[in-house]
């Protein structure tokens, strides 16, 4: 009899300190991986900082040839066709030094895609229109010099494991520049898929613009994992 | 009446691998530039972080840490970078008001990880962070409303530019874990 209470009280610990597991896992769990729904924006050229209304964003260095002022907005640009409900764009001005003549005006677009399927649709969409509208190629872009450049001011964007990145080039009379997709940049089992755009308007020769359009890319930060980085249908 | 208190310096770490280790490296990232200069920064840092806490890689547990092991993890790289005397001590908190801790905790300038379960959103924010982990770096207090200042490890631009502090209301969480990090 004696041994069986004892069973009991056992029993009962047991299960007590079960409850206490189970209503501490409900309150708390696993905590992460902590993103937002949409990571639209994740890539995009972080500003070094800011004019005094807060309205524009500078990107640079230090250094007035690299200085870019811009704002960025949640539309989707007229330049393309509609890819995604979850677009970003930004426009940037570059200044000559010491000079107030406008040197280049590049813009920045991000497509974001949670679904697989709708990725791939918008990615085959937009290499039609690419093919109908301009010139394309494939190229790798390399990072070597504008990292060099950056170290001088060394953010953790720039120490990447890799120096040069897969693009898919575009050139046409309204805008010509580069084109990258992310796939599943953060993790392997969630659903993200990304298309970058750095471009130059109005101008078909993006040569003169490269630097730039590497700046603001570089400034937007890759994906760890290089294998997710890739060009437009690969 | 309104005061606060703020802790400069705390880096700005973008999401990676999860956010507790994200957020844990935010912490150690301020004493490594305040006297304990032995850590690794950015993404090395967050990758040893991840390791010693035994982030998820694999689903359903990718990017998710056990929030009990946050501390340990934190403790154990302290000590794999010469930092045996580093003390991080953990809290649950599931009632009550805790705001007068973490405030000590900020005036002491020590920044700390703030685990919330189902937290809310920041102040003018719309997204809400669910189990997220964020760096406690200052508070505001104000008569209506206490305020903690945090580095969220979001970098969603336009909404969430990486480099900007948020505010999170005091209690904004079904409930909340705190880990002091005491070099």
């Amino acid at each position: 009899m004696k041994r069986r209470r004892k069973l009991v009280a056992i029993a009962i610990t047991v299960f007590a300190v079960f409850c206490i597991f189970l209503g501490y896992y409900f309150h708390f769990g696993m905590i992460g991986p902590g993103l937002p729904d949409s990571i639209n924006g994740w890539y995009f050229p972080q500003p070094t900082g800011y004019d005094n209304n807060g309205t524009r964003m500078f990107i640079g260095t230090g250094s007035e040839h690299y200085g870019m002022t811009g704002s960025v907005n949640q539309t989707c640009p007229p330049l393309f066709p509609a890819l995604a409900r979850d677009c970003i764009q930004a426009r940037y001005d570059r200044f000559y030094p010491n000079n107030s003549r406008m040197a280049g005006q590049y813009m920045v677009v991000s497509w974001y895609f949670a679904d697989a399927d709708d990725y791939a649709n918008a990615e085959q969409d937009l290499c039609n229109f690419l093919n109908r509208s301009g010139n394309v190629s494939d190229t790798s872009l390399d990072l070597r010099p504008e990292l060099q450049r950056l170290s001088a001011v060394s953010t953790d964007r720039t120490r990447y494991m890799f120096t040069s990145v897969p693009v898919t080039q575009y050139a046409s009379d309204a805008t010509s520049g580069f084109f990258i997709s992310y796939k599943k940049p953060l993790l392997r089992d969630r659903q993200d898929y990304i298309i970058m755009y750095y471009g130059v308007l109005n101008d078909s020769d993006i040569r003169p613009h490269a630097p730039f359009l590497t700046t603001l890319m570089v400034q937007g930060g890759f994906p760890q994992n290089q294998t997710t980085i890739s060009r437009l249908l690969e | 009446m309104r005061s606060s208190k703020y802790i400069y310096d705390v880096p700005y770490y973008a999401w990676y691998r999860g956010c507790s280790p994200t957020a844990s490296a935010m912490v150690l990232g301020y004493w490594d530039s305040h006297g304990y200069p032995n850590y690794p920064t950015g993404n090395t840092l967050i990758d040893e972080l991840a390791n010693a806490m035994g982030t998820g890689s694999t689903w359903p547990f990718d990017g998710a840490t056990w929030p009990l092991w946050i501390d340990n993890g934190i403790e154990t790289v302290a000590v794999n970078h010469g930092y045996s005397s580093l003390d991080s001590v953990e809290n649950i908190w599931l009632y009550g008001d805790h705001f007068d801790e973490m405030a000590t905790e900020v005036d002491a300038g020590r920044p700390f990880v703030l685990s919330m379960a189902a937290g809310g959103a920041a102040v003018g924010k719309p997204t809400a962070y669910g189990y997220h982990s964020v760096t406690g770096v200052g508070y505001v207090r104000t008569t209506i409303q206490n305020y903690l200042t945090i580095h969220d490890t979001w970098n969603s631009l336009p909404d969430y530019p990486l480099s900007e502090d948020r505010l999170i209301a005091n209690g904004n969480w079904a409930a909340a874990m705190s880990d002091w990090v005491r070099p």
